[in-house]
């Protein structure tokens, strides 16, 4: 059994094959027995944990990840498949879903991050600009001869498109 | 600790670039415009660029690729400037009239092969003219448009010339070691082998009735190679000095999809005389680069050939498969029997048409009873943005959609049922059983014997779009319509009762009788046999007696050669 601690002092109990799906906590615990002292995790929150925790149960008798090489990155996207559990468990709130990237990040679980970033990728794909912009609430930044050229570049992209 | 809640713009860059690894590359172009600091996250990683300029070029990665990525991006951004600007040598320059302007990529170029050649033309809009000039595929050979170098070689093709009757191997089996091309453009590679090997067939008189590209991947054949990747069909003596208007014979056309030539095989396609081009033979490659998908499409249409290929092969458009787009190339022969859409349509009258296909059905589509159709009405320049309609009625209800004009629209229309297309004042009424029934069920081939075939026989080839194999005119009751490609492609032309127009036709060799020899040798070409009239009219008009036309009182103009090339039947006086 490992026990954590997240940053609003809820500690969380949970069997090794469980949190050994996270790289940080596998890391911490270094591969030794039951750990005494509870593993300190301050950059997440409970609310954040729980839904790690679900995960990560959920996919505790999945088989290892093959290894990927880096250096060719185009094509290795399709790894474990997003089965609709999946699907139904990264449905939420904006908010939440890039708390859980970050941690997942911090945490260091790939499936987790790349579930996340296809979702966030799922949201955005076939926006146009301006409704990005407003989905996520971005300032463009852009000078006003920028966004003139944007102008040309929007009707590239349009064209690259049909 | 941090207190603000987590948004896009917060995260750290390397899991925004993470996040946009996962978008499709329309979908990152986007990316760009959305915010400054977006702009600069994407155009700093050297992988979203790659993708972004793969995506551009028309491109595919090569999985096996060892180079790094910015290799790999510094290589892609040469070729694209090697396209561009390769110096061709310039065999001769023939200036022609500028048909249609979208086949002109960036920079006012096209690219196209032939006979051995990689043609650019150049288009000149002052003079609207368009020059022609051919580049050496030797010197493609040493770093023209294909080449690339320190990417991994693993692709290596051998051809042979093979007798398709006998299956025999005629010529010897080659190697064509395919220079040191990466994984990426083996495509190109290959298509540059087999025009290379095509052309040195032909000029040693050794006509290859058949090239077969028998595929390999480090030395061992490989699994999904099979033959005939390539099939060219009997070139008889052709003429091979260059130019695609003095070309009589079949010919090799390789289509590589790329900016500058997207939409080539289709207009090429369309203005070419269709004796020429039988039959389109599409290879869909895999990634390992041998041909996993081939589908025969009859060409002539003005569906673009991606689209109909993937509505053919009933592939996802815009899912991952897009990449497929990019491995295919298209070569067409000159043989075939088969004909996969069937078509209906009318022509109002010369300026107007309406024009509806069926699609193939597919096992979904037929489980619901449905059927997915294609229409397209065309008017005069002005009217153009004029809406037409389309009318389903089946027994309990009717629905109708609007269509544009001089666009394609696919429509699903439930089946049985009656369709009606209607522009301005005409309407086409037509079951939509007729657009399904089976090709060969309509063949009708003649049963007269060939030695009773006058040399003035004559053959058209009528239903949009129209294009006439050998003879032009047909002489109804109360009007003419010119079915001459050059009618077809600027209706001002002057259509006078009588007059030849067929000798103006724009390949100049257009011959005005049919020897019994020739016919038999046009015949075999045309696939369309629910589409080919055959009248007779040596001995002044007759009635047709074959196709839709048959019993139609139609009546055809033949010019002998006997009386020269003056119009020899005239209605007003052949009473």
């Amino acid at each position: 059994m490992v026990t954590v601690v997240v940053s609003d002092g809820v500690t969380f109990t949970m069997e090794q094959d469980v949190a050994f799906q996270c790289g940080l906590i596998a890391d911490f615990a270094g591969g030794g027995g039951d750990q005494e002292e509870p593993i300190p995790i301050q950059a997440v929150n409970s609310t954040v944990m729980r839904k790690v925790i679900e995960y990560c149960e959920h996919h505790r008798n999945d088989p290892p990840q093959p290894e990927v090489p880096e250096g060719t990155p185009l094509e290795r996207k399709d790894r474990r498949g997003r089965d609709a559990w999946d699907k139904q468990f990264i449905q939420v709130e904006q908010e939440l879903l890039f708390e859980i990237i970050l941690a997942a990040n911090y945490l260091n679980i790939k499936p987790l991050l790349d579930l996340g970033c296809s979702q966030v990728a799922e949201m955005m794909k076939g926006k146009t600009p301006a409704e990005i912009q407003q989905m996520f609430n971005i300032v463009n930044g852009f000078t006003a001869d920028e966004e003139a050229q944007n102008g040309e570049g929007e009707e590239k992209a349009r064209n690259l498109n049909s | 600790m941090e207190v603000q809640p987590p948004s896009l713009t917060s995260q750290p860059v390397e899991l925004l670039l993470h996040i946009l690894s996962f978008q499709h590359p329309k979908d990152i172009a986007q990316w760009r415009l959305v915010s400054k600091y977006f702009n600069d996250i994407i155009v700093g990683s050297s992988l979203l660029r790659y993708k972004l300029e793969l995506e551009k070029s028309g491109f595919e990665d090569g999985p096996r690729s060892e180079l790094e990525i910015t290799e790999r991006l510094q290589s892609l951004v040469a070729i694209q400037n090697i396209w561009s600007n390769p110096r061709p040598r310039v065999i001769a320059k023939r200036r022609i009239p500028i048909l249609t302007k979208e086949r002109y990529g960036e920079g006012g170029h096209w690219f196209t092969f032939h006979d051995g050649g990689l043609v650019r033309q150049t288009r000149d809009d002052r003079t609207s003219c368009s020059q022609l000039e051919i580049i050496d595929l030797s010197q493609v050979a040493e770093g023209g448009p294909f080449s690339i170098h320190k990417v991994s070689l693993k692709y290596r093709c051998s051809m042979a010339i093979v007798d398709p009757q006998q299956d025999l191997l005629i010529g010897e089996e080659q190697q064509v070691r395919l220079g040191t091309n990466s994984w990426v453009f083996s495509l190109a590679e290959v298509v540059r082998g087999a025009l290379t090997f095509f052309t040195n067939s032909l000029v040693r008189n050794r006509l290859p009735s058949q090239v077969y590209l028998l595929s390999m991947i480090d030395g061992k054949p490989h699994p999904k190679a099979t033959r005939g990747c390539v099939s060219l069909v009997h070139p008889e003596k052709a003429d091979y000095d260059g130019f695609i208007q003095t070309i009589h014979g079949p010919f090799l056309l390789i289509v590589f999809y790329s900016p500058s030539t997207t939409n080539f095989s289709y207009y090429e396609v369309m203005h070419w005389p269709t004796w020429k081009l039988v039959k389109v033979l599409i290879l869909f490659c895999d990634k390992h680069g041998s041909a996993a998908h081939g589908i025969d499409l009859l060409i002539g249409t003005e569906v673009s050939m991606c689209d109909s290929v993937l509505t053919a092969l009933r592939v996802p458009f815009g899912s991952e498969y897009i990449y497929w787009r990019r491995s295919v190339f298209v070569s067409v022969v000159t043989s075939c029997s088969r004909v996969y859409s069937s078509q209906g349509c009318c022509r109002p009258n010369k300026q107007t048409f309406i024009e509806v296909w069926a699609m193939p059905p597919t096992d979904e589509t037929a489980a619901c009873g449905q059927l997915t159709l294609r229409a397209k009405f065309e008017l005069p320049k002005f009217h153009n943005g004029c809406l037409g309609s389309v009318r389903f009625n089946t027994n309990n209800e009717t629905f109708e959609e609007t269509l544009l004009a001089g666009k394609y629209h696919d429509f699903t229309s439930p089946h049985p049922a009656l369709i009606t297309l209607s522009i301005r004042d005409h309407n086409l009424v037509i079951p939509i059983s007729t657009l399904l029934e089976p090709c060969e069920s309509q063949i009708n081939p003649p049963t007269i014997p060939w030695s009773q075939w006058s040399s003035s026989l004559f053959l058209c080839h009528g239903m949009p779009p129209l294009r006439a194999i050998w003879g032009y005119r047909i002489m109804f009751p109360d009007k003419i319509w010119d079915f001459s490609p050059r009618a077809v492609k600027r209706t001002q032309l002057p259509c006078r009762s009588g007059h030849d127009v067929a000798c103006k036709d724009w390949r100049k060799v257009m011959p005005t009788t049919l020897s019994c020899r020739k016919l038999k040798r046009v015949l075999p070409c045309i696939t369309e046999w629910d589409r080919v009239w055959i009248a007779e009219t040596a001995s002044g008009p007759k009635n047709v007696t074959y196709g839709p036309l048959a019993g139609f009182d139609a009546r055809i103009l033949a010019i002998s050669k006997s009386t020269g090339s003056r119009a020899l039947n005239d209605p007003s006086n052949a009473q």
